[in-house]
């Protein structure tokens, strides 16, 4: 097939023709203009073309992490004594959506103290914590204790998980307790003890299990992120 | 024996017309012109990659967090003819989360200042552009603000043809004022079936001793392919005389359905014969105005011409017009030209022999009816008569 511009020539018809094919002409000029202009984009006007529209619209909904701090069969004891072991079980249940990664906190008073043995000797008067515990499985301690020696407390933190790694928990899920009973040392009678109240502090902490620095799992290096974002929000 | 008289000079005045008719009769042949139009239509669809690593069907995620990283892939399917294509990323909901944090888009999509991303290249039929591979929800996303809350991200997808068009990729708005439509294809039109171009000659023929025209293919428009609008094409008929007489060839259009696109697309015609080369119609395809026959020209014995012929689709067609089909009928009729030495020659010598040859006939005719009319009214009105 040619494609070359059929080329305008004389005219040998009618006067009617004549004028009508003048005024063709001028259109014609117009129309190869508008086929010009058409070859680019439209500097003013709206051009038509043929055209298509197709949309989306996605909704992202945003995660929650929560928890709760749970201790079914506390209750805050009276007149405690030397030995004494009372229920005192923390537990972390996931309250939010996504999986997360916990870690408690205990902060336990230390006294400097005389302790009497079993058999009913004395030791020495040595700094003690005043509480003891037995640490339940799937729990692990970072560290080995920050001591406030200002407060008189040592605070241990345990990261549900092992040395290696956190372990995630999922939406509704608890925490194994961390311990069942705390027991109060024997300390001997005369150390200004008598009549106080002491206390032992839980503190409860979760993260996102996942897409922390790229997906890390290592237990020191997640608490280093949440400490740090803990201490930014404080 | 009166009756049998008139009966013969009915007969030879039937033969008289019959004879007169011959004489002003021009053989004549036609081709069908068909012609459609194209579309622009595209499809928008959302992947994402799965843990294995294979590519489902996108899901909205329900809860998304800080650092996620989120598989997501729009693509761009084109289902019409060649064509340009942009998006627009809109987020809703969020001041966090926004067009930095997408990622895996392709190196020829580039954002202009009007707020869209264009694609450089032409999308061909049946090509498909994913415009990114995912979203990466930023660090410091706030829980406060956010946390169980939702947020959207809208992709707005256009498409443009690509015939005839040209976008200016440095400028605030590459494509210009374009106005979008959504295209009319409705589903089931198959991309690979639209009208493709041939390569084929044209020409209309004159077969002098059989008296006979024919003209081949039976549809000129053969070598034009689907139209977009702004295209134009043109083609040429070669106009062949075998006979050994000048020979005069007509022209004229038959409209064979009513449809908009015929008065929307433009056509000229120029015809190169004995007398030159000139314009014979320059107007709307549906050729209302050249109905009756138009004389492009005498062609020599033995000799040729040629008919040439362009169309032009304007720019300003919009979707309406997309996937149109329609035919226009071109009718050739040719007159040949006997010239004799003695006889006053004129251009209408045949005609007005067949005039003449008609003209006897009906007076003769006319005569022998009434004639025997009036016998049959005498024989049959005082019961006696004679033949």
């Amino acid at each position: 097939m040619k494609n070359r511009r059929l080329r305008k020539s004389r005219m040998e018809t009618s006067g009617n023709s004549e004028r009508r094919r003048k005024n063709r002409r001028g259109k014609a000029a117009a129309l190869l203009t508008c086929a010009v202009l058409a070859g680019t984009a439209a500097a003013g006007g709206i051009s038509a073309y043929f055209t298509d529209n197709d949309t989306a619209a996605n909704t992202f909904t945003v995660g929650k992490v929560s928890l709760d701090l749970e201790e079914p069969n506390w209750v805050p004891p009276e007149n405690i004594t030397p030995e004494q072991e009372m229920k005192k079980d923390p537990q972390i249940l996931n309250s939010g959506i996504n999986s997360e990664f916990v870690f408690l906190e205990v902060s336990v008073p230390y006294k400097s103290v005389v302790t009497a043995n079993p058999d009913g000797t004395k030791n020495p008067a040595a700094e003690h914590e005043l509480f003891t515990y037995s640490v339940n499985d799937g729990w692990t301690e970072i560290g080995s204790g920050l001591k406030d020696e200002e407060n008189q407390t040592v605070t241990h933190l345990y990261v549900f998980g092992t040395e290696e790694a956190c372990t995630a928990l999922k939406k509704d899920e608890t925490t194994p307790t961390l311990f069942d009973t705390v027991r109060f040392i024997n300390v001997v009678e005369g150390q200004g003890l008598e009549e106080t109240t002491q206390h032992i502090v839980l503190n409860a902490y979760g993260i996102q299990s996942t897409d922390i620095n790229g997906g890390t799992v290592s237990p020191e290096e997640v608490w280093s992120v949440l400490s740090n974002q803990l201490q930014n929000e404080a | 024996m009166y009756r049998q008289w008139m009966m013969g000079v009915l007969l030879i005045s039937v033969l008289l017309c019959a004879s007169g008719t011959a004489a002003y009769a021009m053989p004549e042949t036609s081709v069908e012109n068909n012609f459609e139009t194209g579309i622009v239509d595209i499809s928008l669809r959302e992947y994402m990659l799965n843990e294995n690593g294979e590519e489902t069907e996108w899901v909205d995620p329900e809860a998304v967090l800080p650092g996620m990283q989120i598989s997501k892939i729009p693509r761009i399917t084109n289902e019409g003819n060649s064509c340009y294509v942009r998006v627009k990323l809109e987020f809703e909901g969020t001041e966090t989360v926004d067009e930095e944090d997408i990622y895996g888009m392709d190196v020829n999509w580039s954002r202009a200042e009007d707020g869209y991303y264009y694609y450089k290249n032409i999308l061909g039929e049946s090509d498909s552009v994913d415009v990114f591979q995912g979203i990466r929800i930023p660090e410091d996303l706030s829980q406060e603000e956010m946390q169980g809350q939702k947020f959207t991200l809208n992709i707005d997808a256009d498409a443009i043809q690509a015939a005839n068009f040209t976008p200016d990729f440095e400028a605030a708005e590459p494509w210009g004022k374009v106005e979008i439509l959504e295209s009319t294809a409705e589903e089931g039109y198959d991309i690979t079936a639209f009208k493709r171009g041939s390569n084929l000659s044209l020409e209309i023929e004159y077969q002098g001793s059989a008296g006979t025209m024919t003209a081949d293919p039976d549809d000129f428009f053969s070598n034009i392919p689907y139209l977009m609008p702004g295209d134009e094409y043109s083609d040429s008929a070669v106009m062949k005389n075998e006979s050994d007489h000048d020979m005069r060839i007509y022209f004229r259009s038959e409209l064979l359905e009513e449809k908009e696109i015929l008065d929307r697309i433009e056509l000229l015609i120029e015809a190169d014969t004995l007398e030159g080369r000139r314009t014979i119609y320059d107007g709307e395809l549906c050729g209302k105005d050249i109905t009756d026959s138009i004389c492009l020209g005498t062609i020599p014995g033995g000799g040729q011409g040629e008919f040439s012929f362009a169309i032009r689709v304007p720019a300003e067609l919009d979707n309406e017009y997309s996937l149109e089909a329609g035919c226009v009928k071109w009718i050739f009729s040719a007159e040949e030209i006997i010239r004799e030495q003695i006889a006053v020659q004129t251009g209408d010598n045949n005609e007005k022999l067949g005039m003449a040859l008609l003209g006897c006939g009906c007076s003769l005719g006319s005569l022998a009816a009434l004639l025997l009319y009036r016998q049959r009214k005498r024989h049959t009105g005082f019961g006696k008569g004679e033949p």
